[in-house]
């Protein structure tokens, strides 16, 4: 078995201080990408990115490679991520109305309201860019709520597994199909007028 | 999900190639023959890639370098154990308080309600109550200290040094209840 960021960990818990370097450098994109998703704030996403790091490296002496490095620094990155999600909820309690999204309903799928996604949305007869196309995707993402969004990325963004989407969430698999099947008829149902325009290319067949 | 013969997860896992082999048959099978599934399948599996496309957000330059420097400062710091911080800490120190008297058969009921302190009995294990004495700045201290006790939550922001002074007080706090219960303090 070569988990290369196995065999790095196990080189930082020796003390060889370069190889967290080399750790960081691999994982610091992907880690800040999925922060950035989930809280929707590239600022915030540093902060959290940060203190996922430092948490990998204060594990040092006590790390056990038992699983992959993977799924423990997805679920660091997971959790550090909701717990800043809640604390600025906190801090900014919610006013207004929320946007709705269609096929919504029971606790999980709340739409998300720390941070509405902003209103000038064109409609689809507007669309004649793909980077629109890309800006309205980004808005249904953003609008999921906060376990759906954090597992389609997780999925689909990321590239892991049900499996691994599951064990970085702490959830079992079946709850993570779930809540992977419920943001993805969500996204399918609000991006539907757009793919039917024909503002999406046809994917190749 | 218009069609009654696939639920919405078994069509969104074939999509995505994760459903077992004899699933996944009995589903392509369904989906040849039933346009609507096919439709619906091919938007999933549109929808999927499109957010698997979605724009990165890298780390901003010089980020890595800001976190090994983090790093490197954390190591070079103290190894001593962080303190846990706020009403934790406080916590701490009541429940070792609490044992010590529990241990002397005595025990220090105190009751904050408003602001106004009562300072109720320092009580023997005999059952015998005797009058604490306090100077007024002992009193004062304690005062401050049920204050703060009774907002813990403020406490979260309460740092090291305000700590040690909480502790230093309720040692004076404790020093009185001996005093109290060994009769010295009349």
């Amino acid at each position: 078995m070569t988990d290369p960021d196995q065999a790095l960990m196990t080189a930082l818990r020796r003390g060889d201080e370069a190889a967290f370097a080399t750790l960081v450098r691999r994982w610091q994109d992907r880690v800040v990408s999925l922060a950035a998703r989930t809280l929707r704030s590239a600022a915030d996403a540093e902060d959290v990115a940060q203190e996922v790091f430092l948490r990998v490296y204060r594990a040092r002496e006590t790390y056990e490679p038992t699983a992959a490095f993977s799924t423990w620094i997805w679920r660091i990155t997971v959790n550090t991520s909701l717990n800043a999600l809640r604390a600025r909820k906190a801090r900014r309690p919610v006013s207004g109305e929320m946007p709705s999204v269609p096929g919504a309903g029971g606790e999980d799928d709340r739409i998300d309201p720390a941070e509405p996604a902003d209103a000038d949305d064109p409609g689809p007869a507007a669309l004649a860019e793909k980077d629109e196309l890309a800006r309205v995707l980004r808005r249904i993402v953003d609008e999921l709520p906060e376990r759906q969004r954090t597992a389609i990325l997780l999925n689909k963004y990321e590239g892991l597994s049900y499996e691994d989407t599951a064990a970085a969430m702490d959830l079992s698999l079946s709850a993570a199909k779930s809540l992977l099947t419920r943001a993805r008829v969500t996204i399918k149902e609000r991006l539907e007028p757009y793919l039917d325009t024909g503002a999406l290319p046809p994917d190749g067949d | 999900m218009t069609c009654p013969h696939l639920t919405p997860e078994d069509l969104v896992a074939w999509t995505d190639g994760e459903l077992p082999a004899a699933d996944a048959e009995r589903v392509a099978a369904h989906v040849a023959s039933c346009p609507a599934c096919a439709r619906e399948a091919d938007l999933l599996r549109r929808t999927g890639d499109l957010v698997a496309g979605m724009p990165r957000d890298p780390a901003p330059a010089g980020f890595g370098d800001r976190v090994v420097a983090a790093a490197r400062a954390e190591s070079a710091a103290p190894t001593k154990r962080a303190p846990r911080r706020g009403a934790g800490r406080i916590l701490d120190l009541l429940v070792i308080r609490t044992w010590t008297h529990a241990a002397a058969a005595a025990a220090v009921l105190v009751v904050a309600a408003g602001g106004t302190l009562w300072l109720a009995r320092l009580e023997r294990g005999g059952g015998t109550a005797v009058p604490g004495a306090l100077t007024a700045r002992e009193e004062e201290a304690i005062a401050e200290d049920l204050y703060l006790l009774a907002n813990l939550s403020a406490l979260e922001s309460v740092e090291a040094e305000e700590l040690a002074r909480i502790a230093d007080d309720l040692d004076v706090l404790e020093a009185a209840a001996d005093a109290g219960v060994n009769g010295e303090g009349g």
